[in-house]
């Protein structure tokens, strides 16, 4: 999503239903895969997700955001710190309460084995892989994806482009 | 091709999503847009008086801002030579404040002796009249089901609209309903009368059509809404 559309959509998100669907509908599937493959299933994502858009809703001025997926990203591990921070003290207190599974929550592989998109990146070496998902699936364009993923912008460009033609034969 | 494809993939994969976590949107929506979630967060959730004189005091002070904007406008216009000065000043404009009628928008556009009141554009749910009479009116209007606004409307009879800018036939109108931003044919004597007093609007012209592109901002939302609204007005050709 758009810098410009994202913090419009954002100031609007406490008066307008509509807003928050535009937001919501982008971001939580994509809030899904980073927290599933961030995390595994330490955090449930519901509550992640409840969390995000909650505090999004009742911030009373939100800022300018530069880089809209990024800034999610950050909010959303904000969160599972905190959750998991709390989670470690309710283990000291009794073992037997924290060593039952956590439900709701999917590893990445769970999240995959339904997933058609992903299934083809795994065609793909690492790297390569991640840059696809960071410029198709985040939506980063492909300099904010160098910058990730610490590479110049030429080698990010090129990766990019060989990605594409070998995934070429897979769909 | 393969970027398409990819595409196609991507939105597969993210509507399969949604439609599993379902529950979780009508939660937050139930948390934070329901009536009762509002009530308790916003002084806006009062709904447009509609009977008797049980006015909320953030809508005496919007038509008292309101007013004051008309009198520096009246007050500029008269400057430059009564140009642009209404016929009437508004205090003279009906007989005497009555008590908020509920009334339809068809019936407004008809007392505004205006074609189109672009209720939808702004997302207008009711229209209550607080006081009209000729060329001047104030009304409070439900906007986004709770947020309620208090609006003047000035119907100026010498307006102008171009022949070849016909309300509802030639006339561009863009609505992003989420943005809240109307593109509007206006003569460009309005334009000026009205950005004499006005800076936050932003206009451009496209040959004999002219723009007026607002956007909402919650954060002087009364104060953006009542310019907006002025200008959803389409006078009779």
């Amino acid at each position: 999503m758009k810098a410009d559309v994202f913090n419009r959509l954002l100031k609007q998100l406490k008066g307008s239903e509509q807003a928050f669907r535009q937001i919501y509908e982008y971001y939580l599937p994509r809030i899904k895969y980073h927290v599933a493959s961030k995390y595994g299933s330490r955090v449930d994502f519901e509550d992640v997700a409840h969390d995000l858009f909650t505090k999004l809703i009742r911030m009373e001025s939100p800022p300018e955001v530069q880089s809209p997926t990024a800034w999610i990203y950050r909010i959303c591990d904000n969160i599972v710190l905190d959750k998991l921070r709390r989670t470690r003290g309710e283990v000291e207190l009794n073992e037997s309460i924290s060593a039952a599974p956590v439900t709701g929550s999917l590893t990445e592989a769970e999240v995959d084995s339904n997933a058609d998109f992903f299934k083809i990146l795994s065609h793909l070496d690492n790297e390569s892989a991640q840059l696809v998902r960071l410029v198709v699936w985040d939506g980063y364009n492909l300099k904010e994806a160098a910058q990730i993923l610490k590479i110049g912008y030429g080698a990010a460009r090129q990766r990019y482009s060989r990605a594409l033609k070998k995934l070429k034969d897979y769909l | 091709m393969v970027k398409s494809k990819l595409k196609r993939l991507k939105k597969a994969e993210e509507n399969r999503i949604l439609k599993e976590h379902e529950g979780l949107y009508a939660r937050l929506v139930e948390e934070n847009y329901s009536e009762a979630a509002l009530a308790e967060k916003s002084d806006f959730t009062e709904k447009p008086v509609r009977k008797g004189f049980a006015f909320p005091r953030w809508a005496i002070a919007t038509v008292a801002a309101a007013a004051v904007t008309v009198i520096t406008g009246v007050s500029f216009a008269a400057g430059l030579g009564g140009m642009f000065a209404p016929k009437k000043d508004f205090n003279n404009a009906a007989p005497g404040l009555q008590g908020p009628v509920t009334v339809t928008v068809s019936e407004l556009e008809s007392r505004l002796s205006c074609t189109s009141l672009n209720t939808s554009a702004l997302g207008i749910k009711n229209v209550s009249e607080v006081y009209s009479g000729g060329e001047v009116g104030y009304f409070t209007v439900e906007v986004d089901t709770f947020h309620t606004f208090d609006m003047i409307v000035k119907v100026d009879p010498e307006i102008s609209v171009p022949e070849s800018i016909k309300p509802g036939a030639n006339a561009v109108r863009e609505v992003n309903r989420h943005g809240f931003e109307v593109a509007y044919t206006v003569s460009r004597r309005r334009l000026e009368d009205y950005f004499s007093f006005n800076t936050k609007a932003v206009v451009t012209t496209d040959s004999e059509v002219y723009y007026i592109r607002y956007n909402y901002s919650s954060s002087s939302p009364t104060c953006e809404l009542l310019e907006l609204i002025e200008e959803c007005i389409t006078p009779k050709a």
